[in-house]
């Protein structure tokens, strides 16, 4: 250890300007990440950040290149591989250096924005390792770059490279397989997301020790080659497979079902006004869900025969759902649109497809409560972080700050008046965020912002975006806006195939 | 231990070329083992095999008493190498170069280094980088015998260097070194023949020959013959007299099995009308030159 941490000390000394830049940049995430951020022009507040977010990585990128290749392990010509140097105490020292000014700074940033965000860290401890979980994960591609390149420029190519590789897999094929595959977009359940972090570093942490230990380059560059190049197809396949979709043995879910209503008579049109090509849904049959809890309802209706190139389909937001009860106790989920764009020169060719519907259910249990007063400051909510109303020209936002884990969690809202009476119509319960499947998978700040969805004034907006008219807000000062914070306790998802049906009978088309 | 350094048909192939071929070599303790050879011969790589840098293809080498390919940190702290085309920690100074390596050495002499880097007239706050390849070169070998090794390997240490920044180099070297086994490549033989005490020979990877340094000089003799007449060469020519050439009435060749008491008479069998005889101690590079050359036309043969 004592070798070690001599060699920690010569990197420290050696990499101080990468250093430099690298807790800077920390520092200045953290501060931008605590600091009170104006009125959001999109759904998520922190889409700025991104450069800021490019910068951290870079940096993080560049120094352990440089404290890599202290020691490069490719080559014959380096001063220390006929030094005393034990390899452990190398590869210790590395992952000290890591550790020291990537994690523990970030760790430590972490603590301090949730605390300026209104959250107790030591709450959110799972989150955090999570967190480190990821970071461990993003890191160990430049360490594995780094440790078969010898120089800077060969490991600024490679790093690029791979990177353009690893960002393509990850990012790229996700929504290219939801397109071309049912049901795969949340159709997964929440234990592999859990488990993805851990894939990097399974698959680098061997590379990295066997190529400390033994320095086999050539080696151990065509397994990294391999490892990762095995990555986009494994989690295509990964998506692929028939996954349990219940969590684990929970008794509550196991009787969970859902199926393409028969009943004609219920699959009346939903008016659609001028959405030319898009059809407008069948309802649901979906039960045997536990009645307490509430659900957040997504579908997807793709033909899967014949192969029909001109249809897209996406997985479709509880906006244009509704749960309702039949005579006979059954629940029904009615969507008022699929979100499937059928060009009309394709329409009607073939007349009969196979069709499968995907839905997919998030289920939520209420947690807590929270009031907060047009105009007023922040509000604080116990594990859900700072909340806060902001009246715009046109309407009304709320702003929610929330930690990356709990991830598993939503809020819906609801306007009362002073008597606590609902006020209106607005009787919805929405669920106005829901982080979990958010294809970001690592992000530089530890609380995500987000702002509700305009809740527009109807004195001055009536008319306007009227999907999105949600709720009334006055200017009253005796009304409240209630947000109530709920966690995830399950995913499902069901995907129906359903042969032979004609498009007609599917669904109304709209001219 | 007698033999800190000794190999087993050691063997290292790159694709098709054999760099090194079925090389067996014992470099004694306490020597200063000079090994010899062409460019290309196998000397750099023989000593990567020796270092565990580059790994065998076949045979073994020990050294320290321990196979080669398994040497720890334990056996280089014993060791100390210094090689012509090393990559050194460029931006550390001659003075955190030296403190930076003390720790990894229980063995390690503040009072060597610092005589070291006073005799070299090394600058301490000099950046490596900014050192010329002579310094460097000093810089290197202060840091491998500040610990006071058992063994120093020596890479083609002489390469680009002057003359006086040799004459320093070599100085210190066996004044710190004694008693401490060398091995040392090198194309400068005349600096090695001063010192060193034993001698082996390696060219297209195998060893040639390996043998102390004075049976080496005692073994090898030019031999100048005269005659009345432009000579005849004989059809049995002896395998141990090389490179002959005549001119007019004189003829040398060089004799790599020099006896003094036996070489005449041979010498009086083969050539009865030579009217004198006449034996020149060859230096080693003489020697090495001809051997190399005797080496180049056998292959073209």
């Amino acid at each position: 250890m004592r070798q070690a941490i001599h060699i920690f000390r010569k990197d420290v000394r050696h990499c101080w300007p990468y250093l430099a830049a690298v807790l800077s940049l920390t520092a200045l995430n953290a501060w931008q990440a605590s600091i009170d951020l104006p009125v959001p022009q999109t759904y998520r507040l922190f889409t700025n950040d991104s450069l800021l977010s490019l910068l951290m990585m870079l940096a993080w990128w560049l120094t352990i290149g440089a404290a890599v290749h202290g020691e490069s392990l490719v080559g014959e010509r380096q001063f220390w591989t006929t030094r005393p140097y034990s390899w452990k105490s190398l590869l210790a020292a590395k992952l000290l250096f890591l550790a020291a000014f990537m994690a523990l700074p970030l760790l430590i940033s972490d603590f301090y924005v949730l605390l300026a965000s209104g959250f107790n860290p030591l709450d959110l401890i799972p989150g955090l390792l999570w967190r480190q979980a990821w970071l461990l994960a993003f890191l160990i591609l430049p360490f594995v770059v780094a440790m078969l390149t010898r120089a800077t420029h060969d490991f600024a190519l490679a790093g690029l490279l791979s990177w353009l590789v690893f960002y393509v897999a990850l990012s790229g094929l996700r929504p290219h397989f939801s397109n071309v595959l049912p049901g795969l977009v949340h159709a997964e359940p929440a234990w592999i997301d859990a488990a993805a972090p851990w894939l990097a570093p399974a698959l680098g942490v061997p590379l990295i020790v066997w190529q400390f230990a033994r320095r086999r380059t050539v080696m151990v560059m065509l397994l990294a080659i391999a490892c990762f190049g095995l990555v986009p197809p494994g989690i295509g396949l990964w998506l692929r497979m028939d996954w349990p979709d219940a969590p684990h043995e929970d008794p509550r879910f196991r009787n969970v079902t859902a199926r393409l209503s028969a009943d004609a008579e219920r699959a009346t049109p939903a008016r659609a006004e001028s959405l030319e090509k898009y059809l407008t849904g069948r309802p649901l049959e979906f039960s045997g869900w536990p009645r307490e809890l509430m659900t957040h309802p997504r579908v997807t209706v793709d033909p899967v025969w014949p192969v029909m190139k001109n249809v897209a389909s996406f997985a479709y937001g509880p906006d244009n759902s509704r749960i309702t009860t039949a005579g006979d106790g059954r629940d029904w989920i009615w969507f008022s649109t699929y979100d499937m764009a059928i060009k009309a020169e394709a329409w009607g060719k073939p007349d009969r497809v196979d069709v499968a519907v995907t839905i997919a259910l998030d289920l939520y249990e209420r947690e807590s409560r929270a009031e907060i007063r047009p105009a007023g400051g922040w509000t604080r909510v116990p594990r859900y972080g700072n909340v806060k109303l902001i009246e715009a020209p046109f309407g009304g936002y709320f702003v929610s700050r929330t930690a990356i884990r709990p991830a598993d969690s939503g809020w819906t809202y609801s306007l009362r008046d002073a008597n606590g009476v609902i006020a209106g119509k607005a009787t919805w319960s929405i669920l106005l965020f829901d982080p979990s499947p958010s294809p970001v998978w690592f992000s530089a700040s530890p609380v995500f912002s987000y702002a509700g969805q305009p809740i527009l004034l109807p004195a001055t907006m009536t008319g306007v975006q009227p999907a999105w008219g949600l709720a009334a807000l006055h200017h009253d000062p005796s009304q409240r806006l209630v947000l109530t914070a709920r966690h995830r306790v399950a995913e499902l998802s069901r995907t129906l195939i359903v042969p032979k049906v004609r498009l007609a009978d599917l669904a109304v088309r709209h001219h | 231990m007698s033999n800190p350094i000794s190999t087993d048909n050691l063997s290292k192939a790159f694709r098709h070329t054999e760099a090194v071929n079925a090389l067996t070599l014992a470099v004694p303790e306490g020597s200063i083992y000079a090994l010899i050879g062409p460019n290309g011969a196998g000397k750099t790589t023989t000593i990567k095999l020796l270092m565990n840098i580059l790994r065998s293809t076949a045979g073994s080498a020990e050294v320290l008493g321990v196979d080669s390919r398994r040497l720890s940190p334990r056996e280089f702290a014993r060791i100390g190498y210094v090689s012509e085309n090393q990559e050194m920690p460029e931006w550390m100074t001659v003075d955190y170069f030296l403190r930076y390596l003390r720790p990894f050495y229980p063995t390690w002499d503040d009072a060597v280094a610092d005589d070291l880097v006073r005799q070299f007239e090394l600058p301490r706050d000099r950046k490596l980088r900014h050192l010329s390849r002579g310094m460097r070169m000093k810089a290197a070998l202060v840091s491998s015998l500040a610990y006071r090794p058992e063994l120093v390997i020596l890479d083609e240490p002489f390469t680009g260097l002057d003359a006086l920044v040799r004459d320093e180099f070599t100085k210190s070297l066996l004044e710190r070194a004694e008693g401490t086994t060398i091995l040392i490549s090198s194309h400068d033989l005349a600096e090695i023949e001063n010192f060193a005490s034993h001698v082996g020979f390696i060219e297209e990877g195998r060893l040639r020959f390996t043998e102390e340094m004075a049976t080496l000089a005692n073994r090898f003799r030019l031999v100048e013959l005269t005659f009345d007449a432009p000579p005849p060469l004989p059809a049995d020519w002896p395998a141990a007299w090389m490179r002959p050439e005549s001119s007019a009435a004189v003829l040398r060749f060089i004799d790599s099995q020099f006896d003094a008491d036996r070489t005449p008479s041979q010498i009086q069998s083969v050539f009865p009308d030579a009217r004198s005889v006449a034996f020149h101690a060859m230096s080693l590079r003489e020697i090495f030159v001809a051997l190399a050359m005797a080496g180049r036309h056998a292959k073209a043969a």
